[in-house]
């Protein structure tokens, strides 16, 4: 991939607070127009990274650049780039649409974004509550809702689904795939995988400071053991099946609840199913429901940071 | 820098901060001009030369001595003030919230100082005038002469006054918003304040006369009252000036090397 097609080029980024190594030479690309998933464990340095790429806190080693400008020596790129790190923090006493006006004013930006940005996080009908009386749910929307304000190119979110509810998480999910159908840029840290799953077409994923895995999100998922899961019309065969199955030399077979799980390993799963279907008709087995189930990103993430624990390489 | 002058006076401008502003300049020309004109003796039973007199009163720049005499005084609660509400802004994530917006550190810390030190001008503007009608008030009743006042003369000494309380407020603001981002607590920041404006520089000067004409906190302080029997006005501007200065740079390092994490 050509340099200039990354909003986001990081590389052997460090940082250290004293004697803790919170970012160890880190090193990933964002492509231009994507949502990235930025993902890992509590404490792995994904808040800390967020901050360093728009300079709130300084690294102790590497570089870094964010749609092309070296994060070291420059800060016009800040005007491009819309955040919400950590918790949002805003003045309690104002009402959302204060605050907003406050940053607009810093920020120099547009003053027809205020009502735009309200609009599009759900807040226009609370837009005059102060923002002390605001719900957890709340406050993360007016956090996104002040990202969002300068209209930027790219979009870095830490945990913009903390606090918020079901429909408030869906929203976000909307509102996310919208702005990169802008053709702008979206890193975003979330423990929500089932949700990044969803939206994402990147992933960047870190533990302990360190990159385990980056690239394209269907690439991941597709290198992932799928499984096939096979459930017998009369629940006294489900034992016999598991014999069946593991006699014919399928390498993992296990019963789950109703059914069978048989893991895919290293073949394609609608192989593996007709495989399971024709061994269990041969052996007088109806089959109720036959189905194969891709690798979620939970799974793999589990994978891979299992995998890391037990000294291999990512 | 004026963007955010212009933001973080819309803050200060509401009706509440308003209020407050006025309320303690109102309350603070009430306590000095009472304490004033009740204090106040004939000079030649007063030698020293400290406290007001009635003589002094009567003078051309009788009708703000009250406020004069009072903007001394005020140090510890200019210093604590800025120092508590820089640290507010570090410590609840506010500063970090504005810094994704405007990262050149040096111009929102500066421009959030400017803005209190141009509210709080407006308020001792307020406090000064506010001295000025109740000495009015309390002169006839303590034998004071206003027949001076209200010429040229009493609007220039009134004039000079309020600019030296005003150049006083600017050194203490600056030492405020410094001690404000060396320390991260407001507890500790307040602790630190009132120590030091307050018993520390105080009584190191009364034990040690060299501290008098060299101590941050007093130069102020002497500025704020236009020179003092120990220090004179354009020393104690010089050293407040050349303090600021020295405060103001070791602010924007500090600033500028630190990690926003909170």
């Amino acid at each position: 991939m050509n340099p200039t097609d990354n909003a986001i080029v990081v590389r052997e980024l460090t940082k250290r607070y004293g004697r803790r190594l919170a970012v160890d030479r880190l090193s990933f690309d964002v492509p231009v127009g994507v949502v990235a998933g930025f993902i890992g464990p509590n404490g792995a340095g994904k808040s800390t990274t967020l901050a360093m790429l728009v300079r709130l806190v300084r690294p102790t080693g590497g570089s870094a650049a964010v749609l092309g400008h070296d994060i070291a020596t420059s800060s016009e790129y800040i005007r491009h780039v819309g955040a919400l790190i950590e918790a949002p923090a805003f003045y309690r006493s104002l009402t959302a649409r204060q605050n907003l006006g406050l940053i607009l004013k810093i920020g120099r930006h547009d003053p027809r974004r205020i009502d735009a940005v309200l609009d599009e996080v759900g807040l226009a009908e609370r837009a005059t509550d102060r923002y002390g009386t605001y719900s957890a749910g709340m406050k993360q929307r007016l956090g996104i809702a002040a990202a969002l304000l300068g209209d930027p190119d790219v979009l870095l979110l830490d945990e913009p689904a903390s606090g918020l509810d079901p429909v408030g998480i869906a929203d976000m999910r909307k509102l996310l795939t919208s702005v990169a159908r802008e053709g702008r840029t979206v890193l975003v840290s979330s423990h929500a995988l089932a949700d990044l799953e969803q939206i994402c077409d990147w992933l960047v994923m870190i533990d302990r400071g360190a990159c385990l895995y980056q690239g394209a999100a269907d690439q991941l998922l597709a290198a992932g053991t799928a499984q096939v899961h096979a459930t017998p019309s009369a629940a006294e065969d489900l034992e016999r099946l598991r014999g069946v199955l593991t006699a014919a030399g399928h390498p993992d077979v296990a019963i789950s609840g109703d059914h069978i799980v048989v893991a895919a390993e290293g073949l394609e799963a609608r192989a593996v199913a007709v495989t399971v279907n024709r061994e269990a008709a041969t052996a007088g087995i109806a089959l109720a429901r036959l189905e194969t189930v891709a690798a979620s990103l939970e799974d793999r993430y589990l994978e891979m940071v299992a995998h890391r624990q037990d000294g291999g390489q990512p | 820098m004026t963007s955010v002058v212009d933001a973080e006076l819309t803050l200060l401008r509401r009706r509440r901060m308003l209020m407050l502003g006025v309320g303690t300049a109102a309350a603070f020309a009430l306590i000095t001009t009472l304490a004033t004109f009740l204090s106040a003796k004939p000079a030649a039973i007063s030698p020293s030369g400290r406290g007001p007199t009635l003589e002094g009163l009567s003078a051309a720049g009788g009708a703000t001595e009250a406020f004069r005499i009072g903007t001394g005084f005020l140090g510890v609660f200019v210093i604590v003030t800025f120092a508590a509400r820089m640290t507010m802004e570090f410590s609840h994530g506010t500063m970090r919230t504005l810094l994704v917006h405007e990262p050149r550190r040096w111009r929102v810390v500066t421009g959030k100082t400017l803005a209190l030190v141009i509210y709080s001008a407006g308020i001792l503007a307020v406090a000064a005038g506010l001295t000025a009608v109740m000495s009015v008030a309390l002169a006839p009743g303590q034998d004071v002469s206003t027949a001076h006042w209200f010429g040229l003369d009493g609007a220039q000494a009134a004039v000079g006054d309020y600019l030296s309380a005003a150049a006083g407020l600017l050194g203490w603001a600056i030492l405020g918003t410094l001690l404000g981002l060396v320390f991260r607590s407001v507890p500790v920041v307040v602790a630190v304040g009132v120590a030091w404006a307050g018993p520390f520089e105080h009584l190191l000067g009364q034990a040690w006369s060299t501290a008098i004409r060299y101590f941050p906190g007093l130069q102020a302080e002497a500025t704020a009252a236009g020179g003092t029997i120990d220090v004179s006005y354009q020393h104690a501007l010089a050293l407040t000036l050349f303090y600021s200065a020295v405060a103001t740079a070791a602010g924007l390092l500090i600033v500028a090397r630190r990690d926003i994490t909170a």
